[in-house]
């Protein structure tokens, strides 16, 4: 053993001796691939030593090596023609560097606009392509009115995308995700798909306009101060819109989203980023079979009359959200007339006869947002919007009519809801309010079960009394198998039908983190059939690229959560937005971007992971198999983390308890675990420990199996 | 019921129902009114375990694995050279189950591949 810990110690200061530089990736060109082929790529170092690959952007079927930073991509035979992000970040100790580049599976032209490019503008560039074509924006600002590059909105008119078809979408992409911004100086429309596809429950009222919209993919723009939506998507079907950022949008019309779906269907919406002005940040109306995926967003301000909210399903049926989140949506003076609320995850309706229906949301969280956590009009009980590992913390639910109307219940059930596993925590609403309620029912069923309320009626220091839980008119409100702790008001108002309370207990759920329960609560399996209480956000729901109700839309894909996707460039926009204006009450200190998880240092995970003041654990830890060794690798902690940390600590699993392997300082970022026999499997664990001797749990464990050599691949087997 | 794909194989196509040929005793075969040909394709794998890059010089050659059921795959025809990509099997009618296996030049054998399976009426 001591011959051991000598030996690690020699290899562990000759590792730190050796890291010469930050990390520097050569230029990696745009590439093509075709369908059923295995597509590799080698990228290579100019600088920096003992790197830790890892990826930033590409489908999820996309690896790379921890150590080598090969890519590999089975790109699969039924795979439309595409183009594709691809996106790499190789880290050590001194720092770390990051290359995209453009993968283009099939035939399809690549055509390239910008300043140094033949063709100069947008808009020529989309009169040249034609149908599966791919049509690449260069890096930079793009000043609408000096490069006459606008697709001016959403009129018939307007120059737009040719559209693609199954095999072959059409594909419009910034040469690298979050580095094209199209700013629209909030004189004229941004991107508008205005298609002629008849959605099948609804009017085709586009004034014969031909055009085909359908199959058209959107990739990595960011798109700024548009007169009314930032991007709008009319009659169309099989719309991708991926890694886009939509700001600021109709700051002059006021009663605008600033990502609209309208009438249409199988839209794809991933890993959207969203801040700003504007009413609802992804809103469809009207719509049907779509998805919002691993997305985030922030309200910031709004002066329109209309109502407002953050991911909203209006009078559509079937749209799944996934693993989106919003935040920090915490400055309601400056939504300075709204009639309505809507919440954070809202399914509202008016006159829209049997829809809505089938709204479900899965995996989603809101947290610091002055509003309440759903809101839902399903139109029966039948059909009612679900609601599913959902977390809402630190929130303080918001008055209608400008902040002068009655509070909008936490989960305001109108229409018929289904809450399964919804962590509810440090909820706060004003006292002064007479009647106040966080759950609410009104004609339709409401179930809320497996969930937890903790500290609802948080004044910000203790629980006190905020008035009744749940108010109901004429329908029931089930509470079943929920664990509701420190809650110092009462069930129901006197006024009320029928609350039906089953099998609820009251358990100290000892959160430390938002995402997960603690690995020994007794919540994991606390409720009546032995299932758990309270949400988990923890892996990806739905694989990448498929749209509603393709295969492996829904399924659980065991990517993990966090580090949460694309968080870097919405950071760098997040933060770069203020807004000076008077507010409701007259104040003038307006809103400052870089606030909540977008001040300088942070990051979204790192933000999220330590909202209640826990040690962050290390993220992107990754196993490597060598001869008798596995080398384990993570990724350095965000910077405001950083400053506390002291240590990390190594463990590894043996018959299912983990025992302490190594602790390395905290500027060490790899280690080598030797010893072991080749051909098992053995599972570590990486913790960090700050200063003061606090140690995190561990996030996502690895397990790696040693291997003498590494042997081939199997063939792969075809029968005529 | 032992089968190897060095012997000669029109005894064993008479007597058992899972045994094999090499390619070369194709031609004679086929004019036997009770064989069938079956071609198996298959594509080299391009990496190994640890996702370093294999180029088919890498490849020693390919096992290929047959059988009348899949969970017993009893019978092997080693196909020299990491270049080649399919075989030709000469059976009698009945469902045959096939698997392949890469072996590297350093001796290593991979995992099995996907499971094909074939009826001949």
């Amino acid at each position: 053993m001591i011959i051991r810990a000598i030996i690690a110690a020699v290899s562990l200061f000759i590792a730190n001796a050796v890291i010469a530089a930050s990390p520097v990736i050569s230029k990696i060109q745009d590439q093509r691939t075709e369908q059923n082929t295995l597509y590799i790529y080698q990228p290579k170092l100019e600088a920096g030593e003992l790197v830790h690959w890892t990826k930033t952007f590409g489908p999820d079927s996309v690896k790379v090596n921890p150590i080598k930073g090969s890519i590999s991509w089975n790109v699969p035979a039924d795979l439309p023609s595409e183009s594709f992000h691809l996106g790499v970040k190789a880290s050590n100790a001194e720092g770390s560097d990051e290359q995209t580049w453009i993968v283009t599976v099939g035939d399809g032209q690549v055509l390239y606009v910008g300043p140094d490019e033949v063709i100069k503008t947008l808009k020529e560039g989309m009169s040249q392509i034609s149908s599966g074509d791919t049509l690449v924006m260069r890096n930079g600002y793009w000043d609408h009115a000096n490069n006459t590059n606008t697709i001016p909105g959403n009129a018939k008119k307007a120059q737009t995308l040719p559209g693609g078809n199954a095999s072959a979408f059409t594909t419009l992409m910034a040469e690298d995700p979050g580095q094209v911004t199209l700013d629209g100086k909030d004189e004229v429309i941004l991107l508008s798909l205005f298609g002629s596809t008849k959605h099948p429950d609804y009017a085709l009222n586009n004034n014969d306009w031909t055009g085909k919209t359908d199959y058209i993919a959107i990739k990595g723009l960011v798109l700024i101060n548009s007169k009314t939506e930032a991007l709008r998507v009319n009659y169309s079907q099989y719309v991708k819109l991926i890694n886009i950022g939509v700001g600021p949008s109709g700051q002059f019309s006021t009663s605008y989203s600033n990502l609209y779906i309208y009438r249409s269907q199988n839209v794809l919406i991933e890993g959207l980023y969203a801040w700003g002005h504007g009413r609802y940040k992804v809103a469809f109306q009207q719509s049907s079979n779509s998805v919002v995926r691993r997305s985030v967003a922030r309200i910031d301000n709004y002066l329109g009359g209309k109502p407002i909210g953050g991911y909203i399903s209006y009078c559509s049926k079937n749209i799944m959200f996934q693993n989106n989140i919003l935040v920090d949506s915490d400055h309601p003076k400056y939504w300075n007339n709204h009639n309505e609320i809507i919440n954070a995850f809202g399914v509202p309706a008016t006159n829209c006869y049997d829809y809505p229906e089938f709204n479900e949301f899965k995996r989603n969280l809101a947290l610091n947002v002055h509003m309440g956590l759903m809101n839902t009009d399903a139109r029966t009980n039948a059909n009612p919007s679900l609601w599913e590992d959902l977390v809402g913390w630190d929130l303080k639910p918001a008055r209608h009519n400008g902040g002068t109307g009655a509070v909008t219940p936490i989960l305001s059930s109108v229409g018929a809801t289904v809450t399964n596993r919804m962590t509810l925590g440090e909820v706060n609403i004003d006292t002064e309010d007479e009647g106040d309620y966080f759950l609410y029912s009104r004609n339709l069923d409401a179930l809320v079960k497996n969930s937890i309320l903790y500290r609802v009626g948080w004044d910000g220091g203790e629980t006190v009394n905020q008035g009744d839980l749940v108010r109901q008119t004429y329908a029931e409100f089930y509470f079943e198998d929920n664990n509701l702790f420190d809650f110092k008001g009462g069930m129901n108002d006197s006024g009320g039908c029928c609350v039906i309370e089953k099998h609820n207990v009251n358990i100290d759920p000892e959160f430390k983190y938002l995402t997960m329960l603690p690995r020994d609560s007794l919540l994991r399996s606390a409720a009546s059939d032995g299932s758990q209480m309270g949400a988990e956000l923890m892996t990806m729901r739905g694989k990448s690229g498929t749209f509603y109700g393709q295969p492996g839309f829904d399924d659980e894909t065991n990517i993990p959560m966090w580090p949460f996707p694309g968080q870097d460039v919405a950071h760098q926009q997040f933060s770069a937005f203020s807004f000076t204006g008077t507010d409701r009450d007259g104040g003038t200190a307006g809103i400052r971007g870089d606030r909540g998880f977008a001040v300088d240092n942070q990051t979204l995970t790192n933000y999220v992971w330590g909202y209640l003041g826990n040690v962050v654990p290390p993220f992107n830890l990754t196993a490597t198999a060598g001869n008798s060794q596995v080398k384990l690798m993570w990724d350095v902690s965000a910077p405001l983390e950083q400053s506390e940390l002291a240590s990390y600590r190594i463990y590894q699993f043996i018959e299912g308890v983990k025992e302490l392997k190594e602790e390395v300082a905290a500027g060490t970022l790899s280690y080598d675990v030797t010893g072991l026999t080749n051909d098992l499997s053995f599972e570590f664990a990486v913790t960090a420990v700050d200063v003061d001797g606090n140690e995190s749990d561990y996030a996502y464990p690895v397990s790696s199996t040693p291997v003498e050599r590494p042997k081939p691949l199997p063939p792969i087997l075809y029968i005529e | 019921m032992e089968c190897s794909v060095k012997v000669l194989t029109i005894v064993c196509i008479l007597l058992l129902s899972g045994c094999f040929d090499e390619r070369s005793s194709a031609t004679s075969l086929k004019q036997r009114a009770d064989t069938q040909e079956i071609t198996l394709n298959w594509k080299r794998p391009t990496q190994f375990q640890d996702d370093s890059i294999l180029e088919s010089s890498d490849i020693a050659a390919y096992i290929l694995y047959a059988g009348t059921s899949k969970d017993n795959l009893s019978e092997s025809v080693r196909v020299e050279g990491g270049d080649k990509n399919s075989y030709v099997f000469n059976l009698s009618a009945g469902v045959y189950y096939f698997a392949i296996a890469a072996e590297s030049i350093y001796g290593d054998e991979s995992m099995i591949s996907n499971i094909v399976h074939k009826e001949l009426k």
